[in-house]
């Protein structure tokens, strides 16, 4: 029951009371005096009625003044010490009551005052050693996201759900496209297909690999995708992680074969066929005049020569992708002659002494294929020749690297090392291995043997690629500020329930919010006012993510009232050639999806936006929560809803007002410590805060819905 | 006393105009269609020069080359022919000891200024 009904109640049994008093008093008297008494009494009575009458008003305001009174000290300053003390207690801890009134509240007010003093003083005790405990678990947090922002993969760890609980600057920058996919809580489905990850997961628990590797395309990339499941401590699965890395390259230089392979074969025909056409007229027409066979005779060499110099522009331009270059890395030559080496030592029983190479040289080479093909070879040289010892040395010959393996005997015969050339590679001779000279003809590469200069030994020459001297960019590390690693990650969402139930019985702590604000050209979205500005912030469990917010300006296709001007400052200049309305939905409701929408006096927001359903095909279904109507469920006793009373009643800091970003983090902010109210009065679902808030809805005038808090 | 060129290529719609060429420039000819036919004509025929496709059935032209290299005649020349024309083949087959490396399709009459400075002892 609120203030008004009580005192209403309070005063109207009082006056029963005296009413009722009078009354009795009055039957009393009547019935003690005999009936001529009763008769003068009657005339007193009527003749003094109008004093009467005013003496009992009198005596009734006086009551109600006194009731009022009353009332306004004993009853209307607890209640607000009350509310007030709550405040303390959940969400403002500096908030200190006010010492005002008779001197049993002023009492109760320095007491609460001072038991808050206290309370603070623990309060910050605790959260000192909460602080020191929880150090070294951040510092190991951070050296994750710190070693994961490095990784020029691709990396999402997400929970048995799907949500995505870590993610690094690789996979923003590769998957954050349109903007507000990749983010904390948010569903990795929305990134790759859900049939794809139960897929690669069933594989992984049935076979015995670790890890699965699929492909996916996306937009116009082609991304390549390894899942690897998380095991929780009793085996079951507890999340996934997910890397990806961009193939697109790959794709294109396969598109590129196939265009080049359809040019040799369309366009050769067309000369082809002319020079069919030319010579069977020749063949056919034997008695046709010299001049005419001249003209036959140049139309041949005229389109043979074209020909030749078709296949030869297709040899150049396709050098650099004919050979399947999937495997192909840039590798060191020191380093490839080290692998080598201890390959030689290890698999082939064979002593390997390295010539040193005198400058460093990069090759683009399979290094796994190569260093196996070559220590087969060795192999064979070491069981059929007995070659005990065998120099490795790279030379760098033009485009090339000469690989040469040297050992002291004859040479080798070309059929004995063409045989050895074409034999399985691996053990047994078995399974899927490639041979020698598949490795080099993948590299594009030519390999033979000679006897040495000297004569006394003989040597076997590879010829590989080098590395193009200007290999494309490396895959830039993306730069994250340091002191905003830590937002990166969020493990506590590990606990999450598992599926979700609907939105309703939800409890708002496990809930994810938008919070957004909008500017405008004007108040009256029905007489074709516009959107001018969009910002958004996300929350998910309980923390405000400051890393993952959505800003745009938005063209409105029209002016700018001087009013609204002043408010936000946007000037049409700025708006000039920003993406419309139709562009900018559709991206804040993927940013949006899946959470709570929250706004503060949000029904003007929702207004803007619903008459722009038709237009841009976006609804927005998710539940609102407004933070005004949620402020006046929780202080039902203060007038001010503003952001800026909110902000100053529960301690939150206003800076950067009237954008919209900056609008909607403070608004988060406010949101976050009226959570923390609402759960206090026992508002634990969504459902309750919706029910609660449309209470108050209804006791607020309705019609000021479209002036702004 | 004419000059002698041996043809290696198992095309024979090639052959037909190296045949003609080497004719018309006087040169005597003989024709092997693979590896091992172009090692036992080499023998009986000793030709002055070899034009020896790459691509062979059985035996290919490096082979043959690094055969002709290790038995034949020092003075013998080796023009090889190929419709591969990679860089590292080429490299391989100087390294085998071919005098000139022609890629298909060629120039006759480039072919056959190749062929008449080898004969006269020029590169």
């Amino acid at each position: 029951m609120n203030a008004k009904a009580k005192f209403a109640l309070a005063l109207a049994i009082l006056s029963l009371a005296v009413g009722a008093g009078v009354a009795l008093l009055a039957v009393g008297v009547w019935s003690s005096v005999s009936p001529g008494d009763q008769a003068v009494l009657t005339r007193v009575l009527r003749e003094q009625a109008a004093l009467l009458a005013t003496g009992g008003l009198l005596l009734l305001a006086g009551l109600g003044a006194l009731v009022a009174l009353f009332f306004k000290l004993y009853v209307a300053a607890p209640r607000r010490l009350a509310t007030e003390t709550r405040l303390i207690a959940s969400a403002n801890p500096d908030h200190r009551l006010e010492v005002r009134g008779p001197g049993e509240v002023r009492e109760l007010a320095v007491a609460v005052n001072e038991l808050a003093d206290r309370y603070r003083s623990a309060r910050s005790d605790v959260e000192g050693q909460i602080a020191a405990a929880r150090a070294d678990l951040e510092q190991e947090r951070n050296r994750l996201a710190a070693l994961m922002s490095e990784l020029t993969l691709a990396v999402l760890v997400c929970n048995v759900e799907g949500r995505i609980l870590l993610y690094n600057a690789a996979a923003r920058q590769l998957l954050d496209r349109p903007v507000g996919l990749v983010g904390l809580g948010r569903s990795v489905f929305g990134i790759v297909d859900r049939s794809l990850i139960a897929h690669a997961l069933a594989c992984v628990r049935d076979g015995s690999a670790a890890s699965h590797p699929a492909m996916t395309a996306r937009g116009d990339k082609l991304l390549r995708v390894q899942i690897a499941p998380v095991a929780a401590e009793g085996g079951e699965l507890a999340g996934f992680v997910l890397t990806l890395d961009d193939t697109t390259r790959r794709a294109e230089i396969s598109e590129r074969r196939d265009a080049l392979l359809r040019a040799l074969t369309e366009g050769t025909r067309a000369s082809l066929a002319s020079i069919r056409a030319a010579v069977e007229s020749m063949l056919d027409y034997p008695e046709m005049e010299s001049e005419q066979r001249r003209r036959f005779v140049e139309i041949i060499r005229e389109e043979a020569t074209g020909l030749g110099a078709q296949v030869e522009r297709a040899m150049s331009e396709s050098s650099g992708y004919l050979h399947d270059q999937w495997l192909l890395a840039d590798m060191l030559d020191r380093e490839l002659l080290t692998a080598l080496g201890r390959s030689l030592d290890g698999e082939a029983g064979v002593r390997a002494s390295i010539d040193e190479p005198g400058d460093e040289r990069w090759l683009r080479v399979d290094s796994f294929a190569l260093v196996r093909a070559v220590t087969h070879l060795a192999g064979r040289l070491h069981a059929e020749r007995g070659v005990d010892e065998i120099g490795l040395a790279v030379r760098g010959v033009g485009r090339h690297a000469e690989l040469d393996l040297r050992w002291l005997g004859a040479p080798l015969d070309a059929e004995t090392l063409r045989s050895w050339t074409e034999q399985p590679l691996g053990p047994g001779g078995t399974g899927a291995a490639s041979t020698l000279k598949e490795v080099v003809e993948r590299h594009g590469g030519e390999l033979w043997c000679r006897q040495d200069e000297a004569g006394r030994g003989a040597y076997v020459r590879l010829l590989l690629p080098l590395a193009e001297v200007a290999p494309g960019p490396p895959p830039v590390s993306p730069a994250v500020p340091d002191e905003s690693r830590p937002e990166f990650y969020d493990f506590d969402l590990f606990g999450a329930a598992e599926h979700a139930p609907a939105w309703d019985e939800r409890r708002l702590d496990e809930l994810a919010y938008t919070i957004f604000d909008t500017e405008t050209t004007g108040l009256s979205p029905s007489e074709g006012d516009e959107i001018i500005s969009m910002g958004a912030i996300r929350i998910v469990n309980g923390r405000l993510l400051r890393q993952e917010t959505f800003e745009q300006l938005v063209d409105p296709r029209r002016g700018v009232s001087a009013a609204s001007q002043r408010v936000h400052g946007i000037s049409p200049e700025l708006l000039r050639g920003q993406p419309t309305i139709e562009e900018v939905l559709p991206a804040f409701a993927r940013f949006a999806s899946d959470t709570v929408l929250v706004g503060h006096n949000v029904a003007f927001d929702m207004r803007f936006l619903q008459l722009k359903e038709a237009q841009t095909g976006v609804r927005l279904t998710q539940p609102v929560l407004d933070t005004l109507l949620l402020s006046a469920v929780v202080h039902p006793d203060h007038e001010e809803h503003s952001l800026e009373a909110m902000a100053a009643r529960l301690g939150v800091s206003v800076i950067g007002r009237h954008t919209a970003l900056g609008d909607a983090i403070l608004t988060g902010e406010i949101f976050l410590k009226l959570l923390r109210l609402l759960v206090a009065q026992g508002v634990v679902t969504l459902r309750d805060a919706r029910e609660a808030a449309r209470r108050t809805y209804q006791a607020r005038v309705s019609d000021s819905l479209y002036t702004r808090g | 006393m004419a000059s002698k060129v041996l043809i290696v290529d198992d095309e024979p719609n090639i052959v037909t105009s190296l045949e003609f060429l080497m004719r018309r420039r006087g040169y005597e000819t003989r024709v092997a269609a693979d590896g091992d036919l172009a090692l036992e004509e080499a023998e009986r025929f000793q030709p002055d020069i070899v034009l020896l496709d790459v691509m062979l059935p059985r035996r290919d032209g490096f082979e043959v080359c690094q055969q002709l290299r290790a038995t034949g005649r020092g003075d013998l020349k080796i023009v090889m022919l190929t419709a591969k024309g990679r860089e590292t083949e080429i490299a391989k087959g100087m390294a085998m000891g071919a005098d000139a490396y022609v890629t298909k399709p060629f120039s006759t009459r480039e072919l056959v200024d190749q062929v008449a400075r080898l004969l006269e002892g020029g590169s």
